[in-house]
């Protein structure tokens, strides 16, 4: 069940990260703008593991799972502290 | 960056993608040395990039194996604790180092691949159920997760082996876990680069498109071409590249 639920989630990301980067991409090759875009398609993929964290955490609540609730915060407070430094900038 | 440029890069990363599909390998290991090599690009942002492009690969083959119900979700969380870790560290720990070492330490992963790709990949047959050497696992996983981080790779390299040989998890589950594993691995390591201003993500972008869709061309070529061939032929290329790669960290 949680599988399926996280590959929900991975293909909405990825969609809609590639539509964004894929317009950036030829909008920058016709006319030399489109940074923005492909930035936040970029942000989008980086921003994938915590959809992935929260997914599973919201399960192990749900299905009283010790252990995913456990890894799963554990994991977004690594997360969180590898990308503290660049959220905060933007 | 031209649109010129732009093109070829997409060019390049549809090259690299079609050809690790093919080969059943991470991209980063050809992404490092296509930007290093031919485009002369630092080894610090090509790992950067590598570890973007990486990332979006993953999510495609993460969603896929998840789908068809062939990961181990909970194996995959369990070894991602420590191997998301490691990823920071190796993350924090590439800018301290020289890009020297990078590369020879490139080199050796390159190398130890030809080797892999040459006498053709060791897989354990798993009978028994039950996986095994959990604690051994979680600590090896910590290091594939800071390879990944400091060398631009997935580190499915070093993630199925452990999983399959260490662990006793039969070699499909373990290469679907791996890919599921990956983009956590990959996004957490790439932080520091961005940090440091290594990551171009106009760079990145093409890569991302182009290689997304030469896997996509791969996993349909794949059937049509001999493989066997194709990896010894590979294995040769990649022979060259260590080398290369060697000679520049030397």
């Amino acid at each position: 069940m949680i599988d399926k639920k996280l590959a929900k989630a991975l293909s909405y990301i990825l969609y809609a990260s590639l539509a964004l980067i894929f317009i950036g991409v030829i909008t920058f090759i016709f006319s030399g703008k489109g940074k923005i875009l492909l930035e936040i398609g970029i942000y989008a993929i980086l921003l994938s593991p915590l959809v992935e964290f929260i997914v599973m955490l919201v399960f192990g609540i749900k299905e009283n799972k010790k252990k995913f609730v456990l890894i799963s915060i554990w994991m977004t407070l690594v997360f969180l502290f590898s990308s503290l430094k660049f959220f905060l900038s933007h | 960056m031209t649109p010129l440029f732009t093109l070829l890069i997409i060019g390049l990363g549809l090259g690299i993608g079609t050809f690790a599909s093919m080969l059943g390998i991470g991209g980063g290991l050809l992404i490092v040395p296509t930007l290093t090599l031919i485009l002369h690009y630092p080894i610090k942002h090509a790992i950067a990039i590598s570890l973007i492009g990486v990332s979006a690969t993953s999510l495609m083959a993460a969603s896929n194996y998840l789908k068809a119900g062939l990961v181990d979700v909970e194996l995959g969380i369990t070894l991602e604790s420590s191997t998301i870790l490691g990823a920071l560290a190796g993350g924090i720990v590439s800018g301290h180092i020289n890009s020297q070492i990078l590369y020879l330490l490139f080199s050796i992963l390159v190398l130890y691949t030809a080797y892999v790709m040459w006498v053709g990949k060791k897989v354990k047959e798993v009978r028994a159920e039950g996986y095994q050497h959990y604690t051994e696992g979680i600590g090896a996983s910590f290091f594939a997760g800071m390879a990944s981080a400091l060398l631009g790779i997935g580190g499915g390299v070093l993630k199925v082996p452990i999983m399959n040989i260490l662990m006793n998890v039969p070699v499909r589950i373990a290469v679907a876990t791996s890919s599921f594993m990956i983009g956590m691995t990959a996004v957490t390591g790439v932080f520091p680069y961005i940090e440091r201003g290594e990551a171009n993500f106009l760079m990145a972008a093409p890569i991302v498109i182009g290689t997304l869709i030469g896997a996509f061309i791969g996993s349909k070529l794949m059937r049509k071409v001999p493989t066997v061939i194709l990896r010894k032929i590979f294995a040769i290329i990649l022979l060259l590249v260590g080398i290369r790669m060697f000679l520049k960290g030397i």
